[in-house]
């Protein structure tokens, strides 16, 4: 286990020290995807000064909400989701096969390997949005504790996603259009579950878990009911393993490229 | 003594689509693909034993790569057993690539950005090498390989020759006792080429390291390997002695040789009949004699009677030639 670590440390470092070989592009990746993160807050912002509101939920609330998305999206893009890119990329040259040589896991070499450093800004964008959110809420009456359970489902869930996204890339080689996808569906995620009607409420809740990024944790914090959390728990824990399995039976169809 | 790798019935099916030209044939095929089954290997079987450096040889599209791809645990099979070290590489994979080693030409395991030596303390951590066994190894191999002073600098600064060195440190460091090779030396300098195969021997000969070589160059199966497989439309059409392939299928020797005066012209010509003439200078020539027609030692004194010979050479064709000859002809198929 301490072994396990310490190369997913050593992972973390060489890929720092080999984007650091491009200092400029580093720094501007991470600023644009910082800046990124305030665009839907601030789109927010004017709805709330133009009169409108999403009902039920303060402009601060919605900033916390957004925040935890940010956050639970940014912590996904840096440590995993970068496995979408990756395998495409290695699927397509043929170098995913040097992974299957090594006696490790290959998910988990493949989630050392696609460790991406730029996107600490859209997790600092994040925390921005949450603490100023915070700031304009100081008596928040819910659980931390689960704040930080749901962010970890959020996360979870973020990493079901990317599994089988990657899965689709092991199979059919290009898809980076899966990535818009996966875009266009977190933007659900950036308001209140309230927003929805009664079926998307429900489908975002329980079939296709997506509040557990940001609805449910800014819920738990605000001391909100959090109806169906349990279940989106549930619900993101067989989406993970569906993930898994679909995941693993990719890989057995492997085809290489050419030789 | 048990071989340390055993093909048995081995056949490999690839599932594709294929469509016609045009947007209405790519439209039809999208939405009903029509499915093509190429057999790439077809119920191939061979053992080899520790120690032996073999070479797998074959056209483009033969079916090597995608038998060391099976062999190295990369690809399942669609049917046959392999057994290396009594593993079944697609089935006890991470147990079994822990105990192999592989080179492929066109996929670097080097991180592009960053030195080979961080590269190389990564596969200490993957393989979870003592430091003392380490450093050991990585000395001597640095030390063999001559890249003692590149291998501080990025890759992506190193010449394709340096690189392919450092490929097969990151291949070695853990003292495999099975080592795969797909391409190794492709695009390599002949300098760099030449420290490389000695490299290899030194290790096959140190540590009993087997070696398996894919390659379009025969000038490392000679080499390198004493004995040879060619494989051709999936299919293994010779396994065995490297130089038996030579002296049974190498029927023609070329005689070059440089003259001056021509003693007895009738006669001389009358040699030169006996063979194909394929460079006819003034005071040079160079003539292709079956070797099964004619008798080419009796033949060179009688040119030596003829003729004032300066200077002359034998040569027999390059394995490069008969291999292409193989796969060119059908017949010579058939006797393989």
């Amino acid at each position: 286990m301490i072994s396990n670590i310490k190369l997913h440390l050593q992972f973390m470092k060489m890929r720092i020290a080999s984007r650091m070989a491009y200092r400029l592009d580093f720094l501007v990746s991470a600023v644009a995807f910082f800046t990124f993160q305030l665009v839907a807050p601030l789109f927010v912002g004017i709805i709330y000064l133009a009169g409108g509101e999403f009902p039920g939920w303060s402009y601060p609330q919605v900033l916390l909400l957004q925040g935890a998305l940010n956050l639970s999206r940014g912590i996904s893009f840096m440590l995993f989701f970068g496995i979408l890119w990756n395998t495409i990329q290695r699927v397509r040259r043929g170098t995913f096969d040097l992974f299957l040589l090594k006696p490790v896991s290959t998910l988990w070499l493949l989630v050392m390997d696609s460790f991406d450093e730029e996107d600490v800004g859209q997790v600092m964008g994040g925390l921005t949005v949450t603490l100023v959110a915070l700031y304009f809420l100081p008596d928040v009456q819910g659980s931390v504790l689960l704040y930080l359970l749901f962010m970890l489902f959020g996360v979870m869930f973020f990493f079901g996603l990317a599994l089988l996204s990657s899965a689709a890339s092991i199979l059919f080689v290009n898809t980076h259009r899966l990535y818009e996808f996966v875009d266009l569906i977190t933007i659900f995620a950036a308001y209140p579950k309230t927003v929805f009607s009664g079926g998307l409420a429900i489908t975002f809740s329980v079939i296709l878990p997506l509040f557990v990024v940001s609805y449910y944790p800014a819920s738990a914090l605000l001391g909100f009911a959090y109806e169906q959390g349990i279940a989106a728990m549930i619900s993101t824990i067989i989406f993970v393993s569906i993930g898994l399995l679909v995941w693993h039976t990719a890989l057995k169809k492997y085809k290489s490229a050419g030789g | 003594m048990k071989p340390i790798i055993q093909v048995v019935d081995l056949e490999k099916t690839y599932k594709g689509t294929e469509r016609g030209k045009g947007l209405e044939e790519a439209f039809k095929s999208l939405i009903a693909p029509k499915y093509v089954y190429s057999r790439a290997v077809k119920k191939i079987r061979f053992s080899i034993d520790q120690g032996e450096i073999v070479g797998f040889v074959g056209p483009n599209g033969a079916g090597k790569s995608t038998t060391i791809k099976i062999m190295t645990g990369v690809l399942y099979p669609t049917s046959g057993d392999v057994h290396v070290m009594g593993y079944t590489p697609w089935q006890d994979r991470k147990k079994y690539v822990k105990h192999i080693g592989a080179v492929f030409g066109q996929k670097s395991q080097l991180w592009w950005d960053l030195p080979p030596v961080d590269s190389f303390y990564l596969a200490k951590g993957i393989y979870n090498i003592p430091e003392k066994e380490f450093e050991q190894r990585l000395h001597t191999m640095v030390h063999l390989l001559k890249i003692d002073k590149v291998m501080h600098r990025p890759t992506r600064e190193l010449s394709l020759g340096e690189r392919m060195k450092c490929e097969f440190i990151m291949a070695l460091l853990h003292n495999p006792p099975v080592l795969f090779l797909d391409e190794p030396t492709i695009g390599v300098d002949a300098l760099a080429k030449e420290e490389i195969r000695e490299f290899l021997l030194r290790i096959n000969r140190k540590y009993k390291t087997t070696i398996i070589l894919t390659t379009h160059d025969m000038d490392d199966i000679e080499e390198l390997c004493e004995r040879m497989i060619v494989i051709d439309r999936g299919t293994i059409i010779y396994d065995g002695d490297l130089q038996k392939v030579k002296q049974k299928y190498v029927v023609w020797q070329t005689v070059d040789f440089e003259h001056t005066e021509i003693k007895n012209k009738r006669k001389f010509a009358a040699i030169l009949k006996k063979g194909i003439v394929q460079v006819n200078k003034k005071w040079f020539k160079s003539i292709r004699f079956n070797k099964k027609e004619v008798n080419v030692p009796k033949l060179i004194g009688q040119l030596m009677c003829n003729s004032e010979i300066v200077d002359l050479a034998v040569h027999e064709p390059r394995l490069e030639h008969v291999i292409k000859e193989i796969y060119q002809d059908p017949e010579l198929k058939k006797k393989l």
